[in-house]
């Protein structure tokens, strides 16, 4: 049994639902934060909101994404996406599914087809977001300490770290997703 | 120290520098070891064991290890700010903030281009 694998299933769904806020929370701070480069500073208290939202729900989704991690690594990545014998079988099952059901789908899978291209678009937004959480905790601080209304030179910082979590956080948030499909609704194409 | 005096860094250009260097030791620190080679903490999930090694094959999870060597950056980065502000006697001028935004931001985007390019599909 592998470390927390029992409570994968609502790990996930909580890591889903932290993803979800996070999202909603950098994309708020970018689009409030856009007025500061035109000068205008009525936003900023809500801005300062989103902000510790923002840091919140980054340092949650990335420490319960962490505790999964260990599942996600054994039995997905390597006893499914990088094993062939794993990707073939999972066809074989799914196209004879299809017969069954009688709705043909587009385009069988070659032989041979691992699905390490995927794990590899994973490992890639593991990196992002690592980046997306320092630099949301970061924003944080400047919003309590140095914020642009009261010091204009951070603005420029501030706007960057504000595209940086965003970015992160839908990139995560896609990637998560797109990797979550196989095996459910996209098969193993 | 208070915001506003003439003669020393304020706490708000304390904060800037220090949250600059923080990043920027982040964002070093947590690829030194992968870039170099330098070990890390390991986790390998199948045997639950923690060890401390440069790679232990493709299941055992390096990733915290890095954020271990991150964090630590971090902290190195803010710390050694935080010492130079400190000996500082005049407040840093607006090229100094424009240059360690720029210099903070360029880390992110390396760093991400690095982990990008190397693991790309």
């Amino acid at each position: 049994m592998l470390f927390l694998e029992n409570f994968a299933r609502p790990l996930l769904i909580v890591h889903a639902v932290a993803a979800a806020v996070l999202v909603g929370a950098t994309t708020h701070h970018l689009l409030w934060s856009r007025h500061y480069l035109f000068g205008r500073f009525n936003t900023y208290k809500g801005e300062r909101t989103f902000a510790w939202v923002a840091a919140a729900a980054f340092v949650t989704t990335f420490l319960v994404g962490n505790l999964l991690y260990p599942t996600y690594k054994v039995r997905v990545r390597a006893e499914y996406f990088d094993s062939p014998q794993a990707v073939a079988a999972e066809s074989a099952l799914r196209t004879q599914q299809h017969q069954v059901s009688r709705v043909a789908v587009a385009g069988a899978p070659e032989r041979g087809l691992t699905l390490t291209s995927v794990a590899r678009l994973f490992d890639i937004k593991e990196h992002w977001v690592a980046i997306g959480c320092a630099a949301s905790l970061v924003l944080l601080v400047l919003s309590r300490r140095a914020h642009p209304k009261d010091h204009p030179r951070v603005l420029w910082l501030y706007l960057g770290l504000s595209a940086t979590a965003c970015g992160a956080a839908w990139f995560g948030a896609v990637v998560g997703l797109l990797t979550a499909s196989y095996r459910a609704v996209g098969g193993v194409t | 120290m208070t915001d506003g005096a003439a003669t020393s860094p304020t706490k708000s250009a304390r904060a800037y520098f220090m949250s600059c260097a923080a990043l920027i030791g982040f964002a070093l620190a947590y690829t030194l070891p992968i870039y170099a080679r330098l070990p890390r903490t390991i986790y390998d999930p199948v045997a639950r064991r923690w060890a401390w090694a440069v790679n232990l094959g493709p299941i055992p999870m390096g990733y915290l290890g890095q954020i271990i060597w991150g964090l630590a950056g971090a902290l190195i980065g803010a710390g050694v700010a935080g010492l130079v502000l400190a000996r500082l006697k005049r407040e840093p001028s607006e090229r100094a903030y424009a240059l360690w935004a720029a210099w903070a931001l360029t880390a992110v985007v390396i760093v991400g281009g690095y982990f990008t390019w190397n693991n790309w599909p």
